[in-house]
C-alpha cells in the first residue's frame, strides 16, 4: 500500500515538473520566436520605407530635370537617378512580395535608370534632350507619384507590419498579392539600352528562314561531330530565344550533348563530357597552340577566319573566345566560344549563341581615321603593343567600327577602342589576370 | 565494469584526433621532390608536359628537369616556388594530395562565382550536369532581365525567390561539379534557353507557374519564361 502511494506521488510530481519545465521552455521559445519575427519585420519595414523614400526622390529629380538648363545639372541629376534606381530595385527585392504583382514595378524602376543612362550618353556626345524625351521624363515622374500614392496608402494601413501576411514570390494561382502593380500603366520608353524592350526582344539575325525538322537536325548534328546519325538519341526540344532540337550520344568514350536551331539548322552549342578537374593555367606557349587549334577548328567548321581574344581555364579545359575576322576587321559581336581539352588538344565544346544572334552580311566601311590618327586620341601613357580594326557591340545594341589598342599602363593591361569614323573613345576595357585565366572587365 | 568498457574507445578517439591534428600541422611530411619516383611522379610529369611546363621524358623519375618545371608551374600559379609538390601544388595539378591529406578547397574563386555555385549545389545537386548549368543560367538571365534586380547576390537573395535560401541549404559548401556548372553558365552557356523560372512538375501545385510559357525540361525541372 505504502509503496503504491509513493509511486503515485513520485509520478505526479514528475509529471508536474515536466509540465512546468515544458511551459518554461515554451515561454523561452516563444520569446525567441517573437524576437526573430521582430527582427525580420524590421528588415521589411526598413526596405519598405526606403522604397517610399526612393520613389519620392526619383520623382523630385525627374521633375528637376525639366527645370534644368545647364549640362552640369543634367549630368548630376541623371547620374543620381541612374544610381538610385539600382538601390530602389534592391529595396523592393527585400520585401516579401509576389513576382506577379511587382515585376512591372521592378521593370519600371530598372528601365527608368537605364533610360536616364542613355540620356547621359547622348549628352556626353554633345547631343541634347529632345521634346519627346522631356515628355517621357514627365511621364516617368508622374508614374513615380502614382506608385508613391499606392505605397503610402498601404503604409497607412500598417504594411508591411500589422496583420499583413507575407506574399509568396511564386503565387499559387492568379492572385497578385498585397503589393500589386500588375495593372498599373507604366509609360513605354523609347530608347536603346540593356533593359530596353528592343534589347530584351532581340531576334537572332544570323539564321536563314528554312526550318529544320528533328530528323534533319539529327543529320546536321551527326555530320558536325562526325558520328552516325543513327547513334544519336533525341533529347526533345528547347523553345527559348533560339528554338532548338537537342540530341545526345557518345564519341570516343565521351558523352556529348548537342543543340541544333530549328530555324536555319545551325549548331547552337555542343559539349562533350570532360572529367579533368584540373584548374591549372597552361604556359603561354601551350596556350598559343590551343588557340591555334581552336582557330583551325572554326575554319574547318565553316566559320571562316577568327582571332582569339581571351581565355579561361577550368576542369582541365581551356575556354577560348574567338571573334570572326572579315576583311581584317575583328567582329566582336559574333564572338564564338570553343572549349578545348588541355591534355589532348581535342575540341570538346562550342557555343555559337552570339554568332547566331548577331552574324549578318555587314557593309564595313573604310575607316575615316588611320591608325596613327586614332593613336593620337589614346592616352600617351598607354604602352601600345597591338593595333587592329574591330567592330564592337555597344550597350545600345549598335555596332561601331573602332581602332583597337592593346597595351599596358605600368603593369596593368588595357584595351582601348577609338571610333574609326569620329575619333570618339568608345570603350576602355581592363584585363584582370585571375587564377582561372583572363577576365575582361 | 561498464566504465572500463567505455574507456578504451574514448582513448582511441583521442589518439586518432591527436594523430589527425598532428597530421594536419605537419602536412609536408609527405610530398614529391627531387629524388622521388613512381607512378605519381609519372602523372605529375605528364600533366606538366600537357600544360606546357615540361619537355623531358615521362619516366617517373623526379629529376632536375622535373624540379625546374614544378618551379615554373608554381610561379605561374602564385604558389611558393620551392620545386616540391606538396598539397597545394598537387591540388592545382589535379592529382591526389601526397600523403593522403584532405582535399584543399580552392578559395581563389570570385565571390559571385562561389555564390552561384552554392545556389547550384543547393537547388540542383541531384540533377544532370546540363540541368545544373541551366539553374545557374536562370540566375544570370534574371540579372539581365529588367524584371529582376541587377546583380547575382540581389537576385539570389531576392525575398522568396529560391527555397534553398529559406531552408538554409544555400550555406552548404558546393562541390566541384557545382563550381564547374556555375563557371560554364558565367561563360555564357545557357541550356535553359533564356529561362527566368524553373519548377519541379511533380511537386509544384502553383497554377501560376504552370501557366508560364515552357521552354525545356531537363532532369526533374521544367524551365519557363
Amino acid at each position: 500500500m505504502w509503496k503504491r502511494k509513493w509511486v503515485r506521488i513520485t509520478l505526479i510530481s514528475l509529471a508536474g515538473a515536466l509540465i512546468l519545465g515544458l511551459s518554461a521552455y515554451s515561454i523561452v521559445l516563444h520569446d525567441q520566436n517573437a524576437r526573430l519575427k521582430n527582427q525580420i519585420s524590421a528588415v521589411y519595414q526598413r526596405s519598405f520605407e526606403e522604397l517610399m523614400n526612393d520613389m519620392n526622390s526619383l520623382q523630385t529629380k525627374l521633375y528637376k530635370l525639366e527645370a534644368a538648363t545647364g549640362l552640369n545639372q543634367y549630368s548630376m541629376l541623371l547620374t543620381d537617378v541612374w544610381r538610385q534606381t539600382g538601390d530602389t530595385a534592391g529595396s523592393l527585392s527585400m520585401l516579401p512580395v509576389s513576382y506577379a504583382g511587382t515585376s512591372t514595378l521592378t521593370q519600371f524602376i530598372n528601365r527608368t535608370g537605364d533610360f536616364c543612362r542613355s540620356l547621359l550618353r547622348k549628352l556626353s556626345l554633345g547631343q541634347s534632350i529632345t521634346q519627346e524625351e522631356y515628355d517621357q521624363i514627365r511621364k516617368l515622374a508622374a508614374s513615380c507619384g502614382e506608385v508613391m500614392e499606392s505605397l503610402k496608402e498601404l503604409y497607412g494601413k500598417g504594411y508591411p507590419h500589422d496583420g499583413f501576411s507575407e506574399d509568396v514570390f511564386i503565387p499559387e494561382s492568379d492572385e497578385n498579392g498585397t503589393l500589386d502593380f500588375s495593372n498599373q500603366d507604366f509609360p513605354r520608353l523609347q530608347y536603346d539600352g540593356p533593359f530596353s524592350e528592343s534589347t530584351e526582344n532581340k531576334k537572332p539575325e544570323g539564321l536563314s528562314d528554312n526550318q529544320a525538322s528533328q530528323q534533319q537536325a539529327a543529320q546536321i548534328a551527326a555530320q558536325f561531330l562526325g558520328v552516325d546519325a543513327g547513334t544519336l538519341a533525341a533529347e526533345g526540344e528547347c523553345n527559348g530565344r533560339i528554338p532548338c532540337w537537342e540530341f545526345s550520344g557518345s564519341q570516343d568514350g565521351r558523352e556529348f550533348l548537342i543543340s541544333v536551331t530549328k530555324q536555319g539548322g545551325q549548331i547552337l552549342w555542343y559539349r562533350k563530357n570532360n572529367g579533368g578537374g584540373i584548374s591549372a593555367i597552361p604556359t603561354d606557349q601551350r596556350y598559343r597552340e590551343l588557340a591555334q587549334a581552336a582557330q583551325k577548328y572554326l575554319a574547318d567548321k565553316g566559320y571562316g577566319e577568327s582571332a582569339p581574344s581571351y581565355a579561361q581555364f577550368y576542369n582541365g579545359m581551356a575556354i577560348i573566345n574567338l571573334a570572326p575576322v572579315e576583311n581584317g576587321v575583328v567582329l566582336y559581336p559574333d564572338l564564338i566560344k570553343v572549349w578545348i581539352d588541355i591534355s589532348s588538344g581535342e575540341t570538346v565544346g562550342l557555343d555559337a549563341n552570339n554568332y547566331l544572334m548577331s552574324h549578318k552580311p555587314r557593309d564595313l566601311k573604310e575607316p575615316e581615321l588611320d591608325a596613327a590618327a586614332a593613336r593620337e586620341k589614346v592616352t600617351p601613357s598607354l604602352m601600345v603593343s597591338g593595333t587592329r580594326l574591330a567592330l564592337i557591340p555597344l550597350e545600345t545594341g549598335e555596332e561601331k567600327l573602332c581602332w583597337e589598342f592593346t597595351g599596358k599602363i605600368e603593369d596593368r593591361d588595357y584595351i582601348i577602342y577609338i571610333n574609326a569614323e569620329t575619333g570618339l573613345e568608345e570603350d576602355i576595357l581592363m584585363i584582370q589576370h585571375t587564377n582561372d585565366g583572363e577576365l575582361v572587365m | 565494469m561498464a566504465d572500463k568498457l567505455k574507456r578504451p574507445p574514448a582513448i582511441i578517439l583521442l589518439v586518432l584526433l591527436a594523430v589527425l591534428f598532428c597530421g594536419c600541422a605537419a602536412q609536408p611530411a609527405a610530398s614529391y621532390k627531387l629524388g622521388s619516383s613512381g607512378e605519381e611522379v609519372k602523372e605529375i610529369q605528364k600533366r606538366l608536359k600537357d600544360w606546357g611546363y615540361y619537355n623531358g621524358p615521362v619516366d617517373g623519375k623526379y629529376g632536375e628537369a622535373t624540379r625546374a618545371a614544378v618551379v615554373w608551374f608554381q610561379k605561374k600559379h602564385g604558389l611558393t616556388a620551392d620545386g616540391i609538390v606538396g598539397a597545394q601544388t598537387a591540388e592545382k595539378l589535379g592529382i591526389p594530395a601526397p600523403g593522403g591529406g584532405g582535399s584543399v578547397k580552392s578559395g581563389g574563386s570570385s565571390s559571385d562565382l562561389y555564390l552561384l555555385a552554392k545556389l547550384v549545389y543547393a537547388e540542383a545537386r541531384g540533377e544532370p550536369y546540363k540541368g545544373k548549368v541551366a539553374v545557374a543560367a536562370v540566375v544570370l538571365n534574371r540579372v539581365e532581365s529588367s524584371q529582376f534586380p541587377d546583380s547575382i547576390p540581389k537576385v539570389i537573395y531576392q525575398k522568396g525567390a529560391f527555397t534553398c535560401v529559406d531552408d538554409g541549404q544555400i550555406n552548404l559548401a558546393p562541390d566541384q561539379e557545382a563550381l564547374n556548372a556555375a563557371r560554364d553558365a558565367m561563360n555564357g552557356w545557357d541550356p535553359s534557353g533564356g529561362a527566368l523560372f524553373y519548377f519541379e512538375p511533380n511537386k509544384s501545385t502553383s497554377k501560376w507557374i504552370w501557366s508560364r510559357p515552357q521552354i525545356v525540361t531537363i532532369g526533374n525541372h521544367i524551365f519557363c519564361m
